[in-house]
């Protein structure tokens, strides 16, 4: 029911779990590659023209160091300082030209892979159990589809060209310094050696740390929701003050732990970036150590001083890269556990149907990581052209029922029947235009009223619409919208009721036209006009076709051709409406629990302990 | 109305109150930061000039080597200061923000909270609220320090050479209209982008959602143009802001590195001229990078800073929104509590009011029926008598008291609301039926419990009384959580009760034992219902059919039936609807 497909909003849904973040950079990267086969032409362009652009920073770099040698030696003169002058706009030109192509293409190539993979994704969730994707699961798929894949982005598009640049720069830098001389190069290496290594060490060291930090954020987060959600029972209740203490006792000891956090990585952090910024701090020290003891001449020393101290931007480049690749790398699981999920085995052909019987034969069934089954040997025969009800308490099992008939789930054992044919036997898209089902859950598109139905039947004709829409009584309603039926549903000033949006609901089903219709009766109560409507609508739906149906008002279903009574996952009773009641077990119960409700009268109660109070005129 | 939102930073001072202070001291001392960064950078052009010169002594070379030793020191020293302040002074002070905001929500009328939606008021306490956070000890700091090594080393340069410290500093001037036009563009581009990628996301997230009704039709994926479109769309809003926005923010960053053809070229020409000497060429050519470098960083803040702006733009509506107005008269009392609205107009919108000069008397300890069409106005009749919302014109009154008049305690004392929507806390069964009455005894939560009817299933859960209910209560069934609700409001014992009839079924046995739960809760109480159920209205003292905002028709059941007007047909309906069966399939027929 409901409760199965309420999403629960956790505070801590965007915390990778721990195994994640304790696989290595590599593994990570292997995750994240094969996004890029899909256009793997385009990404090696753009990581080809971001290479070069970068090669082209440090050109300049290099001018100046040729400007300031020529200074040295006194051979500089206006000329040659032109020439460098032009050599250098050369450079800077061709480095923002090559970045901005190599942005250009990369980005376009990602909306491309991220498209073709939501497509794709789409085309799945088309294809696997349909339970997997209706039950809980469904926000954290909205989520994977939307945010997971959108953050591939970061990736495909700067991620591989800046990471391959900042290596290719990296590794030809360090090999042009080793070339005019090793020891500063090893200074220069030395310092950022030391400043990585504390930084994994300060990493790791907060990594305890984790999750008390992200506990903290999480009693936070929840209780700040739980107080917005409760704030009318709250101030009805006069509780303001004290859950507000607590929130506030949240919300400090939230900011607490961050400061405590931030105080125990500061040292290691700062030290970071002052050794990446300051690469000073051994060049400088080392080179003149080395020049003083004519270890090294006055060219080179001047060579590390100008591009040594320009290589540890790009090696901060890649440390940035690696702080994204946990939440990359868990996004990228979950993708592809989506985009491979197992499907539906599917038969490959129609089958025979033998008439529009429905049959469970010792079904039974239980949901993913339940500890016990929601149905237990259930076996019913519904005729063609009857009608079966399905009651019972809350939570027994009437909605599985209805949902394996659908194929949302297949039996765990037993069969499930439709025609004759298990409906293993028969691909879904032959079973769906033999089962209609019109669910608690009515789902629309925020589209037109037009095209909302003619997603039943794209070649239906104006005339069809009209004549399903009159008969779920839903023709009136629609004709009164600003546009009829090209009004779009849900938009302001669109706003249908519950009863309206079923009776469209049933208009899309009359379409469809099955034989087999799966319904859920669950609207008592909803305005009087709309629910006489409503019921009228479903008569029509129900004329001639074997129907199932979950009853919740038990007056409804008193002539049905057989009343299952589901109970804890079993079917304790099965008969006719008087058969029941003469059995005398839960259905004589519920019954009597239906008829005595109604005489329940709120009114006479009011006045229960004070009989002689009266009504004044008014 | 005044606006909370004043600009980034204005706003962000207000917010952070007392932390202000280490937050400036953190500023300082990212400037402090900078200008120790710079001096490993002055040393090195010192120490260039002497090996020029031929004059670098080893003292000289001790003292560079200090000198670059004691900058770096300075560099992790103030670094670390300021990053600590900052840290600080931001989770503390938005704690702070946070609490305030809290303060505000809770004296905003309840029905603005309901409108906004908990969803998106929560939203705006943690994510918005982290957005501010980031900026505020990443993005800003990192903003002064990026822009100060430059201005720094700036100013050195002017007493070296004026004119050519002008040149160094063309290339900025010339970039920066490109920058503020560039971030304006990326603002409203991205906004723009926001709403046609929201539009599209959301259908592409509503295909999920679907999922069961769009294979039911066999149109999944490409097939299903709506889907299919959505995807396209995506891509092509990307792709399009992608092709404006990648050169225009290339070309800031470009026009800056200019400078350096620049600065050698008019080295060059004022070398060749005689007017530098070697010395002050050097000091250019090696500063000229240091100054250039930090500035690209400033792009880097930039998109913080957007975010920021954005979620202290909504944490600012938020606190624009007027709070009820505090009881301008000392104690009220309210005496025998009868409910009763004076000539009420009310708006959502006020041009648009959904109650119109409506009047509505109901004395102590009888039982009011609201009935009538969906969107009548009946619920928010019940909100203007809780004071969800205040009335527009003319009052609401609970015996001889305005409730305008009353503190919210003095209200809530007299007055219990059951909602169709039940809210249980995270927290054991016990604890939320204590939540009706502070200091209830064990004894009265089980008595309350016993009136609800909740006694006999709480009994049988796994740890009884103690058994937590879960987010949101989902492991219990909903008549369940409406009894534990119902058992709450016992506990609380108010004289008057609002009730809000559900309208979704539940099963025949749990439906009796709300409805029984209700009978106990409504004894020898004022009672004002929004009614579905034939049982409730027919029993009423009095009906009153509203329609429109106004009351069409009062009285009682027979009275109102022999009038024969609007109650009969509603009436006649229902009990159309309430005696319906499903017809019988024509399986007889060949």
């Amino acid at each position: 029911m409901s409760t199965e497909t309420v999403e629960q909003a956790s505070p801590q849904a965007d915390a990778p779990p721990r195994a994640a973040s304790e696989s290595t950079v590599a593994s990570r990267v292997a995750l994240l590659l094969p996004f890029a086969r899909d256009d793997a032409g385009r990404y090696a362009l753009a990581a080809l023209l971001a290479t070069l652009g970068t090669l082209c920073q440090l050109g300049p770099f290099y001018v100046i160091y040729l400007a300031i040698s020529a200074l040295l030696d006194g051979s500089a003169g206006g000329d040659y300082l032109f020439g460098l002058a032009w050599a250098a706009l050369a450079l800077v030109v061709g480095q923002y030209v090559l970045m901005g192509l190599a942005m250009l293409i990369s980005h376009r190539a990602a909306f491309g892979t991220l498209y073709r993979l939501r497509l794709r994704i789409g085309e799945r969730l088309g294809r696997v159990p349909l339970g997997k994707v209706v039950s809980k699961r469904s926000g954290e798929i909205q989520r994977t589809l939307s945010d997971d894949v959108e953050r591939l982005e970061l990736f495909l598009a700067h991620a591989i060209p800046d990471v391959v640049a900042a290596v290719v720069v990296v590794v030809a830098s360090t090999i042009w310094m080793l070339v005019v001389d090793w020891r500063m190069t090893l200074a220069a290496v030395a310092g950022l050696v030391v400043a990585f290594a504390l930084m994994n060490h300060g990493m790791r060291a907060s990594q305890g740390k984790m999750g008390g930090y992200m506990a903290a954020m999480g009693r936070m987060n929840g209780s700040i929701v739980e107080m917005v959600r409760g704030l009318p029972m709250v101030r009805m209740f006069n509780r303001t003050d004290a859950t507000f203490a607590e929130t506030q006792d949240a919300i400090h000891g939230a900011a607490k732990y961050q400061a405590d956090w931030g105080k125990a990585f500061l040292p290691l952090y700062t030290a970071f970036f002052t050794l990446t910024s300051a690469t000073a701090i051994t060049i400088v020290p080392v080179g003149l150590l080395l020049w003083a003891s004519d270890a090294i001449g006055a060219p080179e020393l001047l060579f590390f001083f100008v591009i040594g101290l320009g290589y540890g931007g790009s090696v901060v480049k890649l440390q940035d890269f690696a702080a994204q690749l946990t939440v990359l790398s868990y996004g990228a699981q979950l993708i592809n556990e989506l985009k491979d999920a197992g499907e539906l085995p599917e038969a490959g052909h129609d089958a025979e149907l033998r008439d529009a019987s429905v049959e469970f034969s010792d079904v039974t069934f239980s949901y993913d990581g339940a500890d016990r089954d929601a149905l237990t040997g259930v076996t019913f025969h519904a005729a063609p052209s009857t009608v079966t009800a399905l009651v019972g308490p809350s939570g027994a099992g009437k909605s599985t029922v209805a949902r394996l008939i659908c194929r949302f789930f297949d039996a765990r054992e037993g069969a499930v029947l439709v025609g004759g044919t298990d409906v293993k036997e028969i691909p879904f898209s032959q079973l769906m235009r033999h089962v209609s089902f019109v669910f608690q859950e009515t789902f629309l598109f925020d589209d037109t009223v037009e095209a909302n139905l003619r997603l039943a039947k794209p070649d239906a004709t104006d005339a069809d619409l009209e004549a399903a829409c009159r008969a779920a009584r839903a023709h009136e309603f629609v004709t009164a919208l600003p546009d009829g039926y090209q009004s779009r549903i849900g938009q302001h000033g669109n706003r249908l009721s519950g009863g309206e949006l079923q009776r469209l609901a049933i208009a899309r089903a009359l379409l469809k036209g099955t034989d087999i219709v799966v319904l859920d009766e669950a609207t008592a109560f909803v305005d009087p006009e709309n629910e006489v409507a409503l019921q009228a609508a479903i008569d029509t739906l129900v004329t001639d076709r074997t129907v199932i149906i979950i009853a919740h008002r038990l007056s409804t279903i008193t002539g049905a051709d057989q009343i299952l009574v589901v109970d804890d996952g079993r079917i304790t009773e099965c008969g006719r409406h008087e058969d029941l009641i003469s059995a005398d077990c839960l259905y004589a119960d519920m019954w009597r629990a239906f008829q005595s409700t109604e005489r329940i009268a709120l009114g006479e109660a009011v006045h229960k302990a004070d009989p002689t109070s009266t009504m004044e005129p008014t | 109305m005044t606006t909370y939102y004043t600009g980034t930073v204005r706003t962000l001072w207000r917010l952070f109150g007392p932390h202000r202070q280490a937050f400036v001291t953190s500023l300082i001392a990212q400037i402090l930061m900078s200008l120790a960064a710079a001096v490993p950078v002055v040393t090195l052009v010192w120490v260039i000039d002497h090996i020029r010169t031929g004059t670098l002594t080893e003292e000289r070379v001790g003292l560079a080597i200090g000198l670059v030793l004691a900058g770096a020191a300075g560099q992790y020293g103030f670094g670390y200061l300021s990053n600590r302040l900052a840290w600080t002074a931001t989770f503390y002070g938005i704690g702070e923000a946070r609490t305030s905001t809290l303060k505000h929500i809770q004296r905003l009328p309840l029905g603005t909270v309901r409108e906004r939606g908990a969803g998106d008021v929560s939203t705006m306490l943690t994510s918005d609220m982290e957005a501010v956070s980031t900026y505020a000890h990443h993005g800003l700091p990192l903003w002064f320090s990026a822009t100060s090594l430059p201005v720094f080393i700036f100013a050195g340069l002017l007493t070296v050479d004026v004119p050519m410290a002008f040149a160094v500093a063309v290339s900025v001037v010339a970039a920066l209209p490109l920058y503020r036009w560039t971030s304006r563009y990326f603002g409203r581009r991205a906004a723009e982008r926001g709403e046609l990628l929201a539009a599209a996301n959301g259908r592409m997230i509503e295909y999920v959602r679907g999922i069961a009704v769009v294979r039911s039709f066999d149109r999944t994926g490409a097939s299903l143009e709506w889907f299919h479109g959505a995807l396209r769309d995506i891509r092509d809003i990307n792709d399009r802001l992608a092709v404006r926005l990648v050169p225009a923010g290339l070309a800031t960053m470009g026009i800056v590195q200019l400078g350096i053809p620049l600065t050698i070229a008019a080295l060059g020409y004022w070398y060749s001229g005689g007017r530098l000497d070697a010395g002050a060429v050097l000091i250019f050519l090696v500063l000229v990078l240091r100054i250039y470098t930090p500035l690209l960083q400033v792009a880097a803040s930039g998109e913080e800073s957007r975010l920021a702006e954005a979620a202290l733009r909504r944490i600012g509506a938020i606190h624009d929104l007027p709070t009820q107005p505090a009881p301008t008269v000392e104690k009220t009392a309210i005496g025998a509590p009868s409910v009763r609205l004076d000539d009420v107009t009310f708006g959502y919108d006020p041009g648009q009011p959904v109650i119109k000069g409506l009047s509505l008397t109901v004395p102590p300890k009888t039982m009011t029926a609201l009935v009538g069409p969906s969107g009548a106005g009946k619920s928010t009749i019940l909100s203007l008598i809780a004071r969800f919302w205040d009335v527009n014109t003319g009052s609401v009154r609970l015996g001889d008291a305005d409730v305008r008049d009353l503190t919210p305690e003095q209200l809530f004392d007299a007055l219990t609301v059951v909602f169709q929507d039940v809210y249980l806390f995270q927290g054991t069964v016990r604890e939320n039926i204590a939540f009706g009455r502070e200091g209830a005894t064990e004894e009265s939560i089980e008595a309350a419990a016993r009136q609800a009817q909740a006694h006999d299933f709480i009994t049988v859960l796994p740890h009884g009384y103690d058994t937590p209910v879960g987010e949101g209560g989902a492991t219990l069934s909903g008549g369940e959580r409406q009894r534990i609700s119902i058992a709450r409001a016992i506990l609380k014992d108010a004289p008057i009760v609002l009730l809000d009839e559900a309208t979704s079924a539940l099963d025949p046995i749990n439906e009796r034992a709300v409805q029984q739960a209700f009978a106990e809760l409504v004894r020898n109480r004022t009672v004002i219902v929004v009614a579905h159920r034939l049982s409730t209205i027919r029993s009423a003292d009095q009906i009153v059919v509203v329609d429109r905002g106004q009351v069409v028709e009062r009285g009682r059941h027979e009275d109102l039936l022999t009038l024969n007007e609007r109650y009969a047909r509603l009436w006649a309906e229902r009990e159309k609807a309430g005696s319906w069966r499903l017809a019988r399939t024509s399986r007889a027929v060949p």
